[in-house]
């Protein structure tokens, strides 16, 4: 506590005193104390730069000074006795005059400007008083580029801050956006026309000030920002739970956003989450119930009760045994808990192959061990060396690879702070860093995006990789012989040793992708010896499969697979059923269409069409994570809420369908408590309660998010801006007479504009916004302290902190795979805008997904025979796939790296596999 | 004021009743021999003042393009929140509205939107005569709105100043635009 006291010094504001932390600047320093002082080059996650003179204030040497002198706030550390004034006129003409400048060539486009509305500019313009533009001369104009499905570019806006650069090369690590030209007549662009290649580029629309760099995809159905009904959400894409808010419009979801989370995704999340919201939206999606009766051969719609009528007789008529759950790692916590309620506990499996069950009972293993912790992103900023093995993060969990980026800086703030330059000087710390970055080893099958940073990248295949693994944790812990290596990889290990020697604070990251349950228990290996080396807590991090792959390790602790499904299904005499929850069998197993043979019944609750709900004779539409609410646990175990954002769901809650489902099994007769007890349930708020009494890290989850009955001065926290439009015009043309609002009965938020805009736990914010602050830099209105957490605490709750249980099982070993003659190793290459069905309905993803080919290091190529280019034809078991090959000098030998593509003949799930691999001969007719 | 007491304050009682009802009734007698305010419409137009706000227009600029860019000002400064649009964009960057709907059954005629309008495309006319037997009627889309004329600002075509390139306006061409800055000229 004293620690605390002692970094605060006393600073005098316009003559009140202010307690302030010291080591930070003027300007967040009065941002973090509300004071309205304008900027554009600082960013809270860039630093200062001190270019665009916005954040002038008056400085005096003394209580006697008068006068003072003007300093830039954002390039000033704040001292103890220090006196400054905002309000100040000499500090606050200059601002004023500052951007009558930067106004003068700034074009008179507000109205047909996608920033419009929510524009840095235009709030600071107003801030600083600038009202009319004085001069008279012509304004510059500049040419556009195409930059891309994703991102637009407007660049007569452009107001030279230099943000849009300092965070795509800088923080983001791309190198096709720069700074061109000189003098005045600066461009920020590429070189030529074409696709950002950053899978953080959609960022540039957020901490662009102004509207050179905005957002094509909401642009093409525009709607202003005051206009959205907007709801806090959480990314379904990958296994991080990235925060967002999602924006929604007359029934269709518009846009998503970054919304702040200071443990989790900070100010930025990747272009997945934020262009992959189209499937919501898609006239491909599923949205009616469909039930094809026995000896039919057609699906009939009918509505969603009769749907499950229809799966309450079904159930009734094989007996609750018969009737089998199979959960999803897309799914929420609740909506698998409702499944595995309504089949019971024993007849639950999880919506995994053998291989991704075993890492998750694995992962779950190494993280309930009490010597290893799982840091947040935000903490794996603060990691001084990284040993990344078996995962392309760029590709499964792009915002690690963000924060992986910053860690990879902590050497050079060292470097920096030891001779007394904070972290927030942006350009001195880069100056005196040079290229000195903090070592990271990278251990991949092939290239990687993060290869730039890391210090040693090291291209093995798998089992190479856990050889590896192996030898550096004992090398670690100075048990390293060097027997059984060769040499060159004992070389390798030898050098990551020497990189990770000083390491105070090592970070450990692995993951599903590596698709190897060995590997995940190596890299926990090496992280306790890591952390025994450094004396500091054994830090691992895993990139896991899907956005709920913890909620169901958690909830299904018996590890269960579609494989073991599989053959209770095909040894047992009595016909059965399966309830699939929002998963694709066959894009999980190759025992699929097997399982599907031996049901009676194959019931699909989704929201998209897949192969399997193509099979099934009952097909349950049901609301995608932006319709309904639901709890994902992300990879660090916290529970994280999301809630809907439409009014007008155009599909049912599946959590909402399955206790329908569970007062009709109830009504026939006797059945279990489970059942029981989750048709009592009828909000949203019942089912959690329901959820808590499972104890253990189910414990506090009705404390996750605040509950149905939250209010502030007696109202919900409105999912509407106070400024929202056309209430009574929207939908006239089908009824002039206006419907009530709807009610919202299971969350803490309401689809009304009625209720106080600020003063609510910032965590449950739907859009940020604050008087005068319209973009979403408002932020810092709802930051304790800027980069701070957010008041009123942070949303979520890490589970596996709360409850500090007896480490789970380890997963039983996979056995390894054979490679026959004329075989070779198959795995998968992870690519970020074509793994998955829901981004695959995305347009402007589509167009940004790569050419697919099959990837081979060229000494294995030669020796089978094959060149760069070749028509390839890879079969496993029933499926061939015909593909070009490419030859790859950087990836492992004796290895085939396939792709992951949405409706490929070999999914994902299905590798790693010994594949048959042949040249395609061109037929001669 | 005193207070009147006893058999006083009843005689002020009814008096004060019969007086003001005298009085009320001498008042509505003599209207019958002032003109009267109210004309005979439909048969004769009233008189409308200059600014009078009726029924509101879409307009177009000289050239004959829709001036509405669906910047959605007008919707979001609407008292009654009676006008609502989606932006739609052609090939060429123009702006334009894909439905522009104003509810005249909500619609006040207070001239705010007209107001926040920055391309001068939503005007009030002088037209009042809305009335319909069915109120569904009075929501008018923008094919009920749109005018063939630019109303009254005659002149004024935002793409001129905006700075956007649109179909027939180059970068640079607009009013007080300089041309395009050449990225490889070293001239200072």
């Amino acid at each position: 506590m004293n620690a605390t006291i002692d970094n605060l010094v006393t600073i005098y504001i316009d003559g009140s005193a202010y307690q302030v932390k010291a080591g930070g600047h003027l300007l967040e320093t009065c941002l973090g104390l509300a004071k309205d002082l304008p900027y554009f080059c600082w960013h809270p996650a860039l630093g200062s730069v001190g270019s665009c003179r916005q954040c002038a204030v008056q400085l005096y040497q003394d209580a006697e000074d008068q006068r003072g002198r003007m300093v830039m706030a954002c390039m000033t550390p704040v001292a103890e006795g220090m006196r400054v004034s905002l309000s100040a006129t000499m500090a606050s003409q200059f601002r004023k005059q500052c951007i009558e400048v930067t106004m003068a060539n700034h074009p008179h486009d507000c109205p047909v400007c996608e920033e419009g509305g929510e524009c840095h500019l235009q709030d600071m313009t107003l801030q600083s008083g600038h009202t009319q533009r004085r001069h008279k001369g012509h304004k510059k104009t500049y040419h556009n580029q195409d930059l891309g499905p994703c991102v637009g570019h407007e660049m007569n806006r452009c107001i030279s801050c230099y943000r849009c650069v300092r965070f795509y090369q800088d923080y983001a690590g791309g190198d096709d956006l720069v700074v061109l030209g000189s003098r005045e007549n600066v461009y920020f662009g590429r070189h030529q026309d074409g696709c950002l290649t950053s899978h953080f580029s959609g960022n540039l629309a957020e901490v662009c000030p102004t509207g050179v760099f905005y957002d094509k995809v909401v642009s093409d159905s525009y709607t202003r920002k005051w206009d959205l009904q907007s709801a806090p959400s959480i990314c379904s894409h990958c296994s991080l739970g990235c925060n967002v808010s999602v924006g929604e419009r007359q029934g269709q979801v518009k846009r998503v956003t970054n919304r702040y989370h200071s443990q989790v995704n900070g100010y930025f999340i990747c272009d997945k989450g934020r262009y992959g919201f189209a499937h919501s939206n898609s006239d491909q999606g599923l949205y009616q119930a469909q039930v094809q009766p026995l000896g039919d051969t057609k699906k009939v719609t009918c509505d969603t009760l009769h749907g499950l009528d229809y799966v309450a007789q079904i159930m009734n008529e094989l007996g609750a045994e018969n009737v089998f759950g199979l959960g999803s790692p897309r799914a929420s916590v609740e909506e698998n808990f409702a499944l595995q309620s309504v089949v019971g506990k024993a007849n639950f499996y999880a919506g995994h192959n053998a291989i991704q069950d075993a890492i998750q009972t694995q992962v779950l293993h190494q993280l309930t061990q009490p010597d290893i912790y799982t840091p947040s992103l935000k903490q794996i900023e603060q990691a001084d060396a990284i040993v990344i093995i078996g995962e392309d993060l760029l590709h499964t969990a792009p915002r690690m690879a963000l924060s992986v980026r910053q860690a990879s800086r902590n050497l050079g703030f060292a470097k920096a702070a030891a001779i007394g330059i904070p972290k927030w000087q942006d350009e001195p710390v880069r100056i005196h860093t040079q290229n000195q970055l903090s070592p990271i080893i990278s251990v991949t099958s092939a290239a990687t995006d993060l290869d730039d940073i890391s210090s040693q990248c090291v291209h093995l295949a798998p089992n190479d990789m856990c050889d590896f693994a192996r030898a550096l944790a004992s090398a670690v812990e100075g048990q390293f012989d060097g027997s059984g290596l060769s040499a060159k990889l004992h070389e390798q290990v030898q050098q990551s040793l020497a990189l990770l020697a000083g390491a105070k604070r090592p970070l450990v990251i692995s993951g599903a992708s590596s698709q190897s349950p060995e590997l995940i228990d190596l890299a926990a290996q090496l992280a306790l010896a890591l952390g025994r080396q450094s004396g500091s807590e054994a830090w691992l991090s895993y990139a896991l499969e899907a956005a709920n792959s913890m909620g169901l390790g958690l909830l299904n602790k018996d590890p269960k697979h579609v494989g073991d499904l599989a053959l209770r299904v095909q040894q047992q005499s009595t016909p059965s059923a399966l309830i699939v929850l929002q998963t694709d069998l066959f894009a999980l197993s190759t025992q699929a269409a097997a399982l599907c043979e031996n049901l009676r019944h194959l019931v699909v609750l989704d929201q998209l069409p897949s192969a399997t709900s193509d099979q099934a004779d009952v097909v349950i539409a049901c609301a995608s994570s932006f319709e309904t609410e639901g709890t994902y646990v992300n990879n660090e175990g916290r529970a994280q809420r999301y809630f809907s954002v439409h009014d007008k769901q155009s599909r049912p809650d599946a959590w909402r369908s399955l206790t329908n489902l569970a007062a009709m099994v109830i009504q026939a007769g006797p059945c279990s408590d489970a059942v029981t007890q989750l048709a009592s349930c009828t909000k949203f708020d019942d089912l959690c309660h329901l959820v808590s009494q499972q104890g253990g890290e189910f414990a506090h989850w009705c404390d996750v998010a605040p509950s149905a009955d939250f209010r502030i001065a007696g109202m919900k926290i409105p999912r509407q801006t106070h400024r929202a439009s056309g209430r009574t015009s929207l939908y006239a043309n089908e009824n002039v007479s206006e419907s009530k609002q709807p009610e919202d009965a299971d969350s803490a938020l309401g689809f009304t504009m009625e209720g106080t805009p600020i003063n609510k736990p910032s965590a449950l914010i739907p859009q940020v916004w604050s008087p005068g602050w319209n973009s979403n830099e408002a932020i810092n209105k709802f930051q304790q302290e800027i980069n701070g957490p957010l008041k009123g605490g942070e949303a979520g709750l890490r589970l596996l902190d709360i409850s500090p249980n007896l480490p789970l099982a380890a997963a039983a070993l996979i056995p390894s795979i054979t490679i026959g003659a004329g075989q070779i190793l198959a795995h998968t290459q992870n690519h970020l805008f074509a793994s998955d069905r829901a981004s695959a309905l995305s347009a402007a993803l589509k167009q940004r997904s790569t050419v697919i080919s099959a990837r081979m290091h060229p000494d294995t190529a030669a020796a089978m025979g094959l060149v760069d280019g070749a028509e390839v034809c890879v079969a496993l078991a029933q499926a061939q796939w015909l593909l070009p090959l490419t030859v790859d000098a950087s990836m492992a030998v004796d290895l085939l790296l396939l792709p992951s593509q949405y409706q490929a003949p070999i999914s994902a799930g299905h590798l790693p596999a010994a594949v048959n691999l042949s040249a395609v001969t061109q037929e001669v007719n | 004021m005193k207070q009147k007491t006893g058999l006083g304050q009843y005689i002020y009682i009814v008096w004060d009743y019969f007086y003001s009802n005298i009085v009320t009734l001498v008042k509505v007698a003599s209207h019958t021999f002032t003109k009267a305010d109210t004309v005979e419409y439909p048969e004769q137009m009233p008189y409308l003042a200059p600014r009078f706000r009726g029924r509101i227009v879409l307009t177009r600029d000289p050239t004959g393009e829709e001036r509405c860019v669906a910047c959605n000002l007008c919707a979001s400064a609407c008292p009654t929140d009676c006008i609502s649009l989606q932006k739609t964009e052609d090939e060429s960057g123009r702006w334009s509205a894909e439905y522009f709907r104003i509810n005249f059954s909500r619609c006040v005629f207070c001239g705010m939107c007209e107001e926040a309008c920055p391309t001068y495309a939503i005007q009030l006319t002088q037209d009042f005569e809305l009335a319909e037997y069915e109120r569904q009627n009075m929501v008018y889309e923008k094919q009920h709105l749109l005018i063939d004329g630019p109303g009254k600002h005659p002149d004024y075509n935002f793409y001129e100043l905006s700075g956007k390139a649109v179909s027939g306006r180059a970068k640079g061409a607009g009013t007080q635009e300089a041309e395009p800055v050449n990225l490889k000229s070293l001239l200072p």
